[in-house]
């Protein structure tokens, strides 16, 4: 209050980081255009740790999110902050390029690229990018070797609707990376190699809309593991001595799993057609405890009572106990429909 | 709160001399303080010279009333073996609106808070002004923004259209 006698602003007599700190819960747009308040924010906005690119949210200055001309003004506009601002470290690098795939264009997906790897290299603790396979593609070796990453989200937007190509950097070295999670990406069992080979303190993974061509989720850190809405092409054993939250959720797919080496698992909830619990399972010191089952039912495709797919809900919880007959229950029912 | 008379006390001073009894529990949500205390456990006078009277009093209300609300969700936690999900949900959006009203506060004091914040290191409180004085300025013009936190506008013309002039991008707007 004393500083007011002077008749300078409160605000601006924050130190540089309460005001940069301040700046990092607004839009890239809204931090920059504070360097026109007064000389003292000129520069504030270049050392503001915090750096969302939200497509959407800068959409209504860019308008309609389908002509090419908005798409690469936004771009530009992600270029012109990473090149303006100063070469310090970031907290959080989110580069969201969330166009419904059909509109992207190429031109957009080349600056995509230069743009991701302008974050990269500012080195990251917290990364997130929305963009093109082939934006994603163009960057995969530096994402999956930039060391300071210690939570990476990757939702890929395909051209096609279908996965064509897998997510296979050449090489990954994270070594601190505690956090991954993926969208639409089509992994195969050498990437989940080199990602549990390479990511030593990895807690938490979670898969949404990939597809699975995976037949073995090995890891002694692993913590939490999500799989939703995933395609799941072979057999999957899950083998996670420290796994803890188990959830699988695949709705009516057809999916073959198998749960092994689960001795610190307390919270799972797994709805597929066909779990296989192996005997590692049942000679650890705990088995499973199956604390509520809503077996086979039946949703019609149209809404009604009965349909054509039974499925199987399981929910796992609590403390794990041996000698139930988890091997030999069937906990599946999934006559094919065709 | 019974067993506050049993408790540790310890005196919070502020710049201009007013003093301060609070729990050793309230105390230590500041980050500050806790480091002090377990530096030396002896002390219980502690001067802070950073923090006005006024402000300080806002602190230590925070303070309470995040400790009382934490305590009551562990009683609840222990009389019920776990805690309900709704309840902790009401909880949880009666402190938010308590914050809420907590921020209703003019500029001046709100940057004092901020500060008082940052030196005493209350991260939930420091996070609460943080965003409010974002809020502030979210989605204002320049000139707004200036109107609300009182800032003096020392940039010439000339000097505004140069800044102008050497960021485009950051200023392009659609046709």
């Amino acid at each position: 209050m004393e500083n007011n006698l002077n008749g300078s602003d409160e605000i601006s007599g924050l130190p540089d980081a309460l005001l940069t700190h301040i700046l990092s819960f607004l839009n890239p747009r809204e931090a920059i255009q504070t360097c026109l308040l007064s000389k003292r924010w000129r520069t504030t906005w270049t050392s503001v740790p915090v750096l969302r690119f939200d497509y959407k949210e800068l959409v209504p200055y860019f308008m309609e999110e389908w002509q090419d001309e908005n798409q690469v003004k936004f771009v530009k506009f992600v270029k012109g902050v990473m090149q303006n601002r100063e070469r310090l470290s970031l907290d959080t690098f989110e580069f969201l390029f969330n166009v419904w795939n059909k509109h992207l264009c190429n031109h957009a997906d080349l600056l995509s690229t230069e743009c991701i790897l302008l974050g990269l290299e500012l080195k990251p603790r917290v990364f997130s990018v929305c963009a093109s396979m082939q934006a994603i593609w163009g960057c995969s070796e530096q994402i999956f070797t930039c060391s300071s990453l210690q939570s990476v989200t990757l939702n890929i937007k395909s051209v096609c609707d279908i996965f064509d190509e897998f997510l296979e950097p050449r090489a990954i070295s994270l070594p601190h990376l505690k956090i991954l999670k993926l969208d639409s990406a089509r992994v195969n069992d050498n990437f989940f190699n080199m990602l549990f080979s390479s990511c030593p303190v990895l807690e938490e993974l979670q898969l949404c809309f990939c597809c699975l061509h995976v037949s073995l989720v090995s890891s002694e850190t692993l913590m939490s593991l999500v799989l939703k809405h995933c395609n799941i092409e072979k057999k999957l054993v899950i083998s996670s001595p420290n796994l803890v939250h188990l959830d699988i959720d695949n709705g009516t797919c057809d999916t073959n799993i198998s749960l092994q080496n689960m001795a610190s698992l307390v919270d799972a909830r797994i709805q597929c057609s066909y779990l296989y619990v192996n005997d590692t399972l049942e000679s650890s010191n705990r088995g499973l405890n199956v604390h509520k089952v809503t077996g086979v039912q039946g949703r019609s495709q149209h809404g009604g009572p009965r349909g054509p797919g039974p499925r199987c809900f399981l929910h796992i919880k609590g403390n794990i106990m041996i000698g139930l007959p988890l091997v030999n229950t069937k906990f599946y029912s999934f006559p094919s429909t065709s | 709160m019974a067993r506050s008379s049993t408790e540790n006390m310890i005196t919070l001073m502020s710049s201009d001399g007013e003093e301060f009894m609070v729990t050793e529990k309230v105390a230590r949500e500041c980050t500050t303080i806790r480091n002090m205390l377990e530096d030396d456990c002896v002390i219980t006078n502690i001067p802070l010279p950073n923090v006005t009277s006024d402000i300080l009093s806002m602190v230590i209300e925070y303070c309470m009333e995040h400790v009382a609300a934490a305590e009551k969700a562990a009683a609840e936690t222990a009389e019920k073996g776990s805690s309900s999900a709704p309840a902790a949900a009401k909880a949880n959006k009666d402190l938010e609106e308590w914050d809420k009203a907590f921020m209703n506060v003019d500029v001046y004091t709100l940057c004092d808070l901020i500060l008082a914040a940052n030196y005493l290191n209350v991260s939930g409180l420091l996070d609460l002004t943080i965003q409010t004085a974002a809020n502030l300025i979210k989605g204002k013009s320049p000139e707004q923004i200036r109107k609300t936190f009182h800032i003096q506008n020392d940039l010439s013309l000339e000097e505004e259209e140069k800044i102008r002039s050497q960021t485009p991008w950051a200023f392009e707007k659609s046709e």
